[in-house]
């Protein structure tokens, strides 16, 4: 239940409360009776995502490969400012001894932007206030290989953090 | 109801609220990278005016009855496998009516200006310890002449073998 209807909640019961004061004081003007109202309105933030796998297969010579996986986040929150930062971790190999793929090799672009920014460090890259009506923002993710990596298998994350302002 | 107990009651309710409005929230993606070995190469035939042949022709020391051809081979190559090897491979030289030959026990290589090699081995141009390196190489090519062979037009014949260490 958002803020909105919530408001609309509380008018209505003035609303009688102011009625049924009007009825007493048309009549008697006595007091009937008193309702005390109480509204908790709990902070809340949602968070969508289409996917939480993000895949890479390069198949070629090194160079900057993008992900067929794009991921739809959609953020929902009554707070009155929020933020939201992204991160990788490095992309570690599955044999043992093998050298990680530093985090900064992954990168994203938001919507339809040309511009991938690197995951090397937290990345604000979205900000909404309590009015904004939450709109769905596409994520792009590129990795870029080089001749020195060792083919096989890597794995890593990338997390997307909310930074909240009741 | 003393009030003080109220109030103790109240923020023992509204404390797990208050932390979830001024805390972060966060979702993870996994990532994986599926990186295949791969190599590129490429290479061309170099005349007695380039620039790779007059430099490595220089270095060449030919004793009498050798003859450097007027042509070889300049080649560049490059892989990330681990186990990747590339030779040269240099077959007997055919004469152009395809009834004399020169073996390779006569035919020599000049790689890269060094000292000249039989042409009876495969000449390895690439190792697992160049992995991730561009590596560049030019090939000349010297016949050690005997009275037993045949003059006329001679064409090489040569194929460069890639093959995986075990």
């Amino acid at each position: 239940m958002n803020i909105k209807k919530i408001k609309t909640l509380l008018v209505l019961l003035f609303i009688s409360i102011i009625s049924n004061t009007h009825s007493a004081i048309d009549t008697d003007m006595q007091e009937v009776a008193s309702l005390n109202v109480n509204a908790v309105v709990a902070p809340y933030t949602t968070v969508s995502v289409s996917t939480n796998e993000l895949s890479f297969s390069v198949l070629g010579t090194p160079g900057a490969y993008i992900s067929t996986d794009v991921v739809t986040l959609t953020v929902d929150s009554n707070q009155s400012t929020w933020s939201a930062f992204a991160q990788a971790s490095n992309l570690v190999h599955n044999d043992f001894g093998v050298a990680d793929l530093p985090a900064e090799r992954l990168s994203f672009a938001i919507n339809d932007s040309k511009q991938f920014l690197p995951l090397k460090n937290n990345v604000l890259f979205l900000q909404g206030v309590i009015d904004q009506e939450p709109e769905p923002v596409k994520l792009s993710f590129r990795l870029t290989t080089t001749w020195q990596d060792t083919p096989g298998i890597y794995k890593g994350k990338v997390t997307i953090a909310f930074l909240n302002n009741p | 109801m003393p009030i003080n107990f109220k109030i103790f009651v109240w923020l023992l309710c509204a404390l797990p609220a208050l932390t979830n409005a001024s805390g972060t929230k966060s979702v993870d993606m996994q990532v994986q990278a599926d990186i295949h070995a791969s190599m590129q190469m490429q290479w061309h035939r170099i005349e007695v005016d380039d620039l790779h042949y007059q430099q490595m022709k220089n270095k060449i020391k030919l004793k009498p009855g050798w003859v450097l051809l007027p042509y070889g081979l300049y080649v560049e190559l490059q892989t990330n496998d681990v186990s990747r090897i590339v030779s040269l491979r240099v077959n007997n030289l055919i004469s152009t009516n395809k009834i004399d030959a020169i073996a390779t026990d006569s035919i020599y290589i000049s790689h890269n200006g060094n000292a000249l090699v039989t042409a009876k081995k495969d000449l390895g141009i690439l190792d697992p310890k160049d992995r991730g390196l561009l590596k560049k190489h030019v090939l000349l090519f010297v016949i050690k002449t005997n009275p037993t062979q045949k003059p006329g037009q001679y064409l090489a014949n040569f194929k460069f073998v890639s093959n995986t260490l075990p």
